[in-house]
């Protein structure tokens, strides 16, 4: 499966020269036609390569033609059974209501039905001849296709660029025709191909019981006439493993192909690696508990890029110095894609995106990167907390809370550690009891928070990694949150957010994040009344919740970025100058860091 | 979206099959009778017009076609789904006789195939970088491409007449007469027909469970499950597999329809004495009543199977319970 | 009066839901030439669907629109093509926007060709200049552009068929807090320079405030005048 599409598109030819030659030049290729008789079981030898069967035909010959017999059934049948589903299930998809029921009524009485004792019966019934068999073997694989279509289209439906061109005044044959079959073709032909190999199969089935076509024989002809010639007793394995090989070779040829157009239609950047299941090895027990001299949490020149197809590098964070001290509360902003999730990420080293990684992160003094997943797995149970947005599915929906929460706390502290309502209850939720017993569908996306939130109060974790709690919750739920947080005094955190009142209530330190790069580093009762870098007053500007005025930033046109060298907010900064240029350093002023030209000495 | 739910979409698909089968019957060209009496007694019974006439009532020929259609209804519904000329009896008692064999194949064969394909996939879909997984997975793929019955085929050779260490046919019913039963002998008469039917099963089934594992190890709460410092089995056990559960249980149910048309294909490759040896003698002898009634009672089958699936589809997942699919 | 609707009712099925979802909105919303109006409500509500009736996209099962004194979904020929030149709809997540196999150009001349226009090439790149993007994003694919640069060009592709009315569905909830600002000042400004009115869908009140000059609120199905 591992297929790449270079690779792919090669097998994809090869299969093709051979499907054509097969199909409309077999005599160039067969050593000898079908009606030139020799002696019967010969094994394979010099003049027949691969032996005679018992009329004494050449297998060989037999092969190839066999080849277009089984190639033109299955294509045919692909493209038949697929052209009828894709259909169906377009038209399901978008005009949905009555159309989608009845066609879609019809789909699932095909799917189950078992295949094989239909085709049986409808081919008995029509009777041998290729037409036929194409036909019942369309008739049985078209559904699975048009399911298939018909959610990709559904999806597709949804999206707005469909309902803009519906604004625009564009008709259902232009919706259909120029944006949803366009969009499903990858899938389609993905399918088809698929479809083909399916029908290859069928008929060869169809063929052994003897209910194929007598004119043109196929592989499963020869396989049918083997079998009930007793080749299989009589040893002549020549006669039955070349078709076997044959049929097996093309079927797998096109699964492969198919599967590499199916990988080539999704987005590379979702199918980042996870590396969850590696490397289990014996952990080596770090003593978090026992805090020495280092710094709770350290970044040392922390570097992340990622190397894009183009050739281009994004540079997601970089070179990042930060210190947290114990019982620490930072709130991290930035824009988002600003690289502020992959910091807390890189803590925990879990679901990192493929990338060059550089620089250290120490906690109490043990390089993350190098840690054994034993340790890791140590790490994130006893050192940090994660918790992911709760609007998202940070919740395993098929287990109750109580499980998930109680999951958290270690083997040693449970006999003295408290019950899930109680965290619940500590983390404002108003009906702990009912909610701990109950599954997360039944929640709203401010319970879940809580949830999560109880569970980073379940840990012994020293430091809490908050991923936007906030995010899309209403009002009141954003303020029970934010006191759930404020709540955690005896840890550390570092809380990523767009909110500046759970900043202003939660944090005692800012921390300014633009394009992966700190900008402004202050105490929070410094960063509130007077941040000084330009971009952080842009941002309070434009989450400041009082009297918000919408103010048009004037590029200075000359100030066009030089990418790598300039200040990374040149482009909209209002006070940029000549100087801005060279990238400023961090400066230091006060209690404060910035990185603006403006402050320097 | 689905207008029937549960167990009436089911009734409803099998009252279409049924009705399906009277007008595929009643459109063949040509008298009805030769598809009850089979060609050569239509033959023999077309010399006496007499005769004809008589069958005809017989077989309530003579009456109108929805009244016809009724009584077909009602009759299926009783089981009696005709007479075998072939055979001289009732089809529904022949495949009585015939269809416990092919659940002796296909029961076990399932149950290893879903054991095999839950372990094997979820383990492969959740070490997706690994060696050994790229391995494994190469080979389900290859075995994905073989048809149940060439590898039924290629076993019987090898193991069966190569090394003649398993029998290829030969299975002769339970406790018949003059045979002491042996649970050894059933055993090894069982092993390859099982082996290759269950071989093939899994394939399939590793595929797609794996690719769903992938897909939920990209998944939000399995990023939690890991942040929690959970070993990475107790997150396979805990949080991984329960959630690729119900997709399982439904692909079980899905790919039932290819089992059976795996398993009758290599009933005939071991002689098995199932409803495959059955239909296809049923094709030779274009009985086409029997074949009309094992298709019926296999779908039937097959149905109660996903029927069953879907109560334990909702036995699993809470959201399904909670009525929040609508399935 | 460019738009008018009172007492609008629409009931559909939700996918996984057995109770079906009713969208009600008693009451009468007027929108005036020029007009920049909000409309409010909690998530849930039925904004969306209000907004997608408005527009002329879903149609209600009771009650009236008038667009230009006609009954809006009875429009009918060449009625209806201008009708649907002249309300354009914007939404909320610009990464769905644009068809992700076309470049940004040929989005932004779909409008034209639908309604068999002549295309200009300045035209294309002085509407992306006033929405404050670069000429260079018309060769690119929406995939290459960030959330912002999307919304704006979706902006741009609503406002260049001179619209009278634009409903605006919470056209930038989904994007960062400073992005969000300097998109609404663009907004605002077209805006007013073109004279199109506004129907601007939010849940947010301080955008709505810095935003519109007259907000109605959907509560209980009802729409009540907020300011």
């Amino acid at each position: 499966m591992g297929f790449d599409q270079k690779k792919a598109r090669l097998l994809a030819l090869a299969v093709a020269i051979c499907t054509l030659l097969a199909i409309f030049a077999p005599s160039l290729i067969a050593p000898q036609g079908m009606d030139e008789l020799g002696s019967p079981y010969l094994p394979p030898g010099p003049g027949h390569v691969l032996g005679t069967n018992d009329i004494g035909q050449d297998l060989l010959s037999e092969l190839v033609f066999g080849a277009r017999a089984s190639l033109l059934v299955g294509l045919l049948s692909a493209l038949i059974a697929t052209a009828a589903g894709a259909l169906a299930g377009a038209l399901a998809g978008y005009f949905r209501g009555r159309t989608d029921a009845l066609l879609m009524g019809l789909t699932d009485m095909f799917l189950a039905i078992p295949g094989l004792p239909l085709i049986i019966i409808l081919a008995a019934f029509l009777g041998p001849g290729m037409g036929n068999i194409v036909f019942v073997i369309s008739l049985l694989s078209w559904a699975p296709t048009a399911r298939i279509i018909r959610s990709k289209v559904l999806e597709l439906r949804e999206q707005e660029f469909i309902l803009n061109a519906r604004c625009l005044g564009a008709g259902n044959l232009y919706l259909i025709f120029r944006h949803i079959l366009p969009n499903t073709g990858d899938l389609i032909l993905a399918k088809a191909i698929l479809a083909a190999a399916a029908g290859m199969m069928a008929e060869a089935g169809l063929s052994f019981l003897g209910l194929g076509d007598p004119v043109s024989k196929s592989w499963g002809g020869m396989i049918h006439d083997a079998f009930s010639c007793g080749a299989l007793t009589n040893g002549a394995y020549w006669w039955y493993l070349p078709p076997i090989f044959c049929l097996s070779l093309f079927v797998l040829a096109f699964s492969i192909i198919s599967n590499a157009f199916l990988q080539a239609n999704q987005n590379p950047s979702m199918s980042a690696g996870n590396y969850y299941g590696r490397n289990p090895s014996k952990a080596k027990e770090v003593d978090y508990s026992a805090s020495p001299a280092p710094a709770l949490l350290h970044f040392e020149n922390h570097s992340v890029s990622f190397p894009q197809r183009t050739g281009d590098v994004v540079q997601a964070v970089q070179g990042l110095d930060l210190t947290v001290q114990t019982n620490e509360k930072i709130a991290v902003l930035g824009l988002s894609g600003s690289g502020k999730s992959l910091l807390l990420l890189s803590i925990i080293g879990v679901n990192l995106p493929k990338g060059n990684y550089s620089g250290r992160v120490l906690a109490c003094g043990e390089d993350v990167r190098g840690m054994s997943q034993g340790e890791l797995c140590h790490l994130r149970r006893s050192f940090a907390a994660y918790t992911p947005q709760g609007i998202g599915n940070g919740l395993n929906p098929v287990m109750k809370i109580e499980q998930q929460i109680m999951e958290c706390i270690p083997r040693a502290n449970k006999k003295n550690g408290q019950t899930a309502a109680e965290l619940l209850a500590r983390a404002g939720l108003d009906e702990p009891e009912r909610t701990a017993g109950n599954y997360p569908h039944r929640l709203s996306g401010g319970m879940k928070e809580k949830v999560l939130a109880a569970m980073a109060l379940a840990s012994p974790a020293k430091i809490i990694l908050a991923d936007e709690p906030t995010k899309a919750l209403d009002e009141d739920s954003c303020k029970a949150v934010t006191k759930a947080f404020a709540s955690m005094k005896d840890r550390a955190m570092i809380a990523v957010t767009h909110d500046l009142n759970f900043a202003r209530a939660v944090a005692t330190r800012v921390l300014v994040l633009h394009q992966g790069r700190i900008v402004e580093d202050a105490p929070a009762s410094v960063f509130f009344k007077n941040a000084l870098h330009p971009f952080s007053l842009a941002l309070l500007q434009a989450v400041a919740m009082e009297g918000w005025k919408l103010e048009e930033v004037n590029k200075a046109p000359s100030m066009e970025a030089q990418k790598q060298e300039a200040c990374s907010f040149i482009r909209e900064c209002p006070f940029a100058w000549e100087k801005c240029r060279n990238r400023p350093p961090l400066l230091n002023r006060g209690d404060q860091k910035i990185r603006c030209w403006r402050y320097a000495a | 979206m689905r207008r029937f739910s549960g167990l009436a979409r089911y009734a409803v698909v099998l009252l279409v099959i049924v009705s399906a089968q009277f007008f595929l019957f009643r459109a063949m060209p040509g008298d009805p009778l030769i598809h009850v009496l089979g060609e050569e007694g239509y033959l023999l019974a077309s010399m006496n017009p007499e005769e004809m006439a008589r069958l005809r009532v017989e077989y309530g020929l003579d009456k109108p076609l929805p009244l016809q259609f009724a009584s077909y209804l009602w009759e299926t519904a009783h089981g009696r789904l005709g007479w075998s000329s072939t055979w001289n009896m009732p089809v529904f008692r022949i495949i009585m006789d015939r269809l416990p064999w092919t659940i002796l194949l296909m029961f076990p064969s399932i149950m290893l195939s879903v054991f095999f394909s839950a372990l094997l996939g979820t383990w492969a879909g959740w070490t997706n970088d690994s060696l050994p997984q790229k391995w494994v997975t190469g080979f389900f793929l290859l075995l994905y491409s073989f048809p149940g019955y060439c590898l039924a085929l290629l076993l019987a050779a090898a193991l069966g007449f190569g090394c003649a260490i398993f029998p290829t046919g030969g299975m002769v019913p339970l406790g018949s007469p003059g045979q002491g039963f042996s649970l050894l002998d059933a055993a090894r008469h069982m092993a390859l027909p099982v082996l290759s039917l269950a071989l093939s099963g899994t394939a399939y089934k590793f595929l797609v469970m794996k690719s769903a594992v992938m897909g939920i190890t990209d998944q939000e709460y399995v990023l939690t499950a890991v942040a929690k410092g959970l070993s990475p089995f107790r997150v396979a056990v805990f949080h991984v597999f329960p959630n690729a559960l119900p997709q399982l249980i439904h692909l079980a149910a899905m790919s039932l329809g290819h089992m059976v048309s795996g398993a009758l294909l290599i009933e005939v490759v071991f002689s098995w004495n199932g409803m495959g040896v059955l239909m296809h003698e049923a094709v030779m002898t274009r009985d086409y009543p029997l074949l009309m009634g094992s298709f019926l009672v296999l779908t039937f089958c097959v149905m109660l199977a996903n029927a069953l699936a879907d109560l334990l589809h909702k036995a699993v997942d809470p959201r399904v319970r909670d009525g929040a699919y609508g399935v | 009066m460019l738009l008018k609707s009172r007492d609008i009712k629409k009931t559909y099925p939700v996918p996984g839901k057995t109770r079906k979802k009713v969208v009600q909105a008693l009451g009468d919303l007027e929108i005036q030439q020029g007009a920049r109006i909000g409309l409010m409500g909690v998530s849930g509500v039925g904004k969306t669907t209000l907004g997608l009736i408005l527009a002329g996209l879903v149609r209600p099962d009771s009650g009236r629109v008038l667009f230009r004194d006609k009954p809006l979904h009875r429009l009918r020929g060449p009625q209806w093509k201008t009708m649907r030149k002249s309300i354009q709809m914007v939404f909320q997540h610009p990464e769905s926007a644009f068809d992700p196999r076309w470049k940004i150009r040929k989005s932004l001349e779909e409008p034209f060709k639908i309604h068999g226009l002549p295309i200009e090439k300045s035209g294309l790149a002085s509407a992306l200049e006033e929405m404050g993007l670069p000429e260079g994003v018309l060769d690119r694919y929406p995939s290459q552009l960030s959330g912002g640069e999307l919304q704006r060009a979706a902006l741009a592709r609503a406002l260049c068929l001179k619209p009278d009315l634009v409903v605006l569905d919470e056209p930038t909830s989904m994007l960062d807090p400073l992005t969000q600002s300097r998109i609404l000042a663009v907004i605002q400004k077209s805006l007013k320079r073109r004279n199109t009115a506004c129907l601007f869908i939010t849940h947010n009140l301080h955008v709505a405030k810095a935003v519109c000059s007259q907000c109605y609120v959907l509560e209980d199905g009802r729409l009540e005048n907020l300011f």
